[in-house]
């Protein structure tokens, strides 16, 4: 794992709640990312990325007009916008071939001694 | 075409590719101004896709790059004091401050817990009643709505221990400023998520007062190149405006629920940008109504004086007439293992997107 994937695609690595641990993984505040809502409990949510579940706050989106399987762009513990299912899954699999890509050129640099990129 | 087998819609990519070059025809300077753009264009090897007329440059668009030496020394200031703990993004942690960086004072014991959201700082709040807690509000239109939604929740539930040291910022001014120093900018890529938060009105000055269009883009390669496309329309027909590509997220109005937040906590105030100096009502502060969760006002502290940098330039780098290879520095003294400058520190800083991913 390199310093790259590790930190941009900490939410795909994360298994647990990243909210009372957040100390374990190199926080990345720039990224946004799509999460689907699992549970709504007053303005909090419950959201999953891919393994990942993180606690997000709904407080600047209208929450009647959000609903459970909802997908919304996710920054810092907040929902910024409510995005269709289809953007969000374009997105994360673009995460993952990034991950996938990042992890093959590791794996080709530790075998050759080289930096490829 | 480096990676352009790793492409997902190879044939719209080579389609876009085809239309840029065909439309292409006077020389051209495209900015980019968000982090995110940066990582992708440099991941994707977007400039070597693209005929010579096109050329990308990497701006102001890293929060952590923009941020003075001044304000790392002040947090750290404030870690060291007695029952302070200081909550960061861990974006902040190994930029170097004057003489330290917050990551060599957790070393040396001072309480300094990264967080993810503003939330973690107030739920560490809560369980540590007797301690001062103090959050370090960095980035752009997209985190400023949730340090303001913080400070909001905080009043609400009586944790008068939580503080929230301001260097938020907004991205007009330094837009304006790179025209006015005179930086050959032809276009904007808009920034997708900053955007996502302001709408599209903003940039409207752009395009009216300095006669630049801006289109505001995705973060896949398919995204940009059809924003470069746009872009390049709009350049040759010299018809400048203000564009949404990345309709799908963004809306023109932005978020409105975010920006009253942002209304009620802060306002604006001069501010410092490296690479740019000072410029005018480019900063966020606290509100006086909310004085009671300002850092600035709540502490008193002695800064060290702020010491330069050593032969960085990340200033030049962040105003697009120097590029990560230009610095002497760079690959050598400056690796992201060891980073001399922010602009190597951030994942999103533009000499950390082209040590990764880039051969030169």
């Amino acid at each position: 794992m390199t310093y790259l994937t590790n930190n941009i695609f900490a939410g795909h690595k994360l298994k647990k709640s990243i909210t009372f641990e957040p100390q374990k993984r190199k926080a990345n505040m720039c990224l946004s990312i799509p999460a689907r809502i699992e549970s709504i409990e007053g303005e909090m949510a419950r959201c999953s990325v891919g393994d990942a579940t993180y606690n997000a706050s709904l407080a600047m989106l209208d929450i009647a007009e959000l609903a459970i399987g909802d997908y919304v762009l996710l920054h810092t513990g907040f929902a910024l916008q409510k995005i269709s299912e289809e953007e969000a899954l374009e997105t994360l699999k673009l995460f993952d071939e990034f991950e996938a890509f990042n992890e093959q050129l590791d794996k080709e640099e530790q075998q050759t001694g080289k930096r490829i990129v | 075409m480096k990676y352009i087998d790793e492409y997902r819609n190879k044939e719209l990519v080579q389609l876009l590719v085809g239309q840029i070059r065909e439309a292409s025809k006077h020389k051209m300077r495209i900015m980019e101004v968000c982090g995110g753009h940066t990582m992708a264009i440099q991941r994707f090897g977007i400039p070597e896709l693209l005929p010579p007329t096109i050329e990308l440059i990497s701006g102001p668009g890293c929060p952590v790059c923009v941020t003075s030496r001044a304000y790392i020394d002040h947090a750290i200031a404030l870690a060291r004091l007695p029952d302070v703990i200081v909550t960061t993004f861990g974006d902040l942690i190994r930029v170097p401050g004057s003489s330290s960086s917050l990551d060599q004072e957790k070393a040396a014991g001072r309480d300094i817990r990264i967080v993810y959201s503003v939330l973690d700082a107030l739920e560490i709040a809560k369980h540590n009643r007797r301690k001062k807690i103090v959050f370090l509000g960095i980035g752009f239109e997209t985190t400023s709505p949730a340090t303001a939604a913080g400070i909001l929740k905080a009043e609400m539930a009586g944790l008068f221990n939580f503080s929230v040291l301001s260097a938020h910022k907004i991205m007009p001014p330094p837009m304006a400023a790179l025209i006015d120093a005179g930086v050959e900018i032809h276009g904007y890529l808009g920034p997708g998520h900053v955007s996502t938060i302001t709408g599209s009105g903003m940039y409207d000055f752009i395009a009216e007062n300095y006669g630049l269009g801006v289109v505001i883009s995705g973060f896949e390669p398919t995204d940009i190149l059809q924003s470069i496309l746009m872009l390049v329309k709009q350049f040759e027909a010299r018809r400048p405006k203000i564009e949404i590509q990345y309709n799908r997220v963004v809306k023109p109005e932005g978020n409105t629920k975010a920006l009253a937040m942002l209304e009620e906590v802060f306002e604006l105030r001069d501010d410092w940008w490296r690479g740019l100096g000072i410029l005018p009502q480019s900063g966020m502060k606290i509100k006086e109504k909310y004085a009671a969760f300002d850092a600035e006002k709540l502490f008193e502290v002695t800064l060290e004086p702020t010491r330069s940098d050593k032969g960085c330039i990340c200033g030049s780098i962040l105003k697009g007439i120097a590029k990560p290879p230009d610095c002497k520095l760079f690959r050598k003294a400056c690796t992201p293992a060891d980073p001399v400058g922010p602009c190597m520190v951030s994942n999103e800083g533009a000499c950390a997107a082209w040590y990764r991913y880039s051969d030169s």
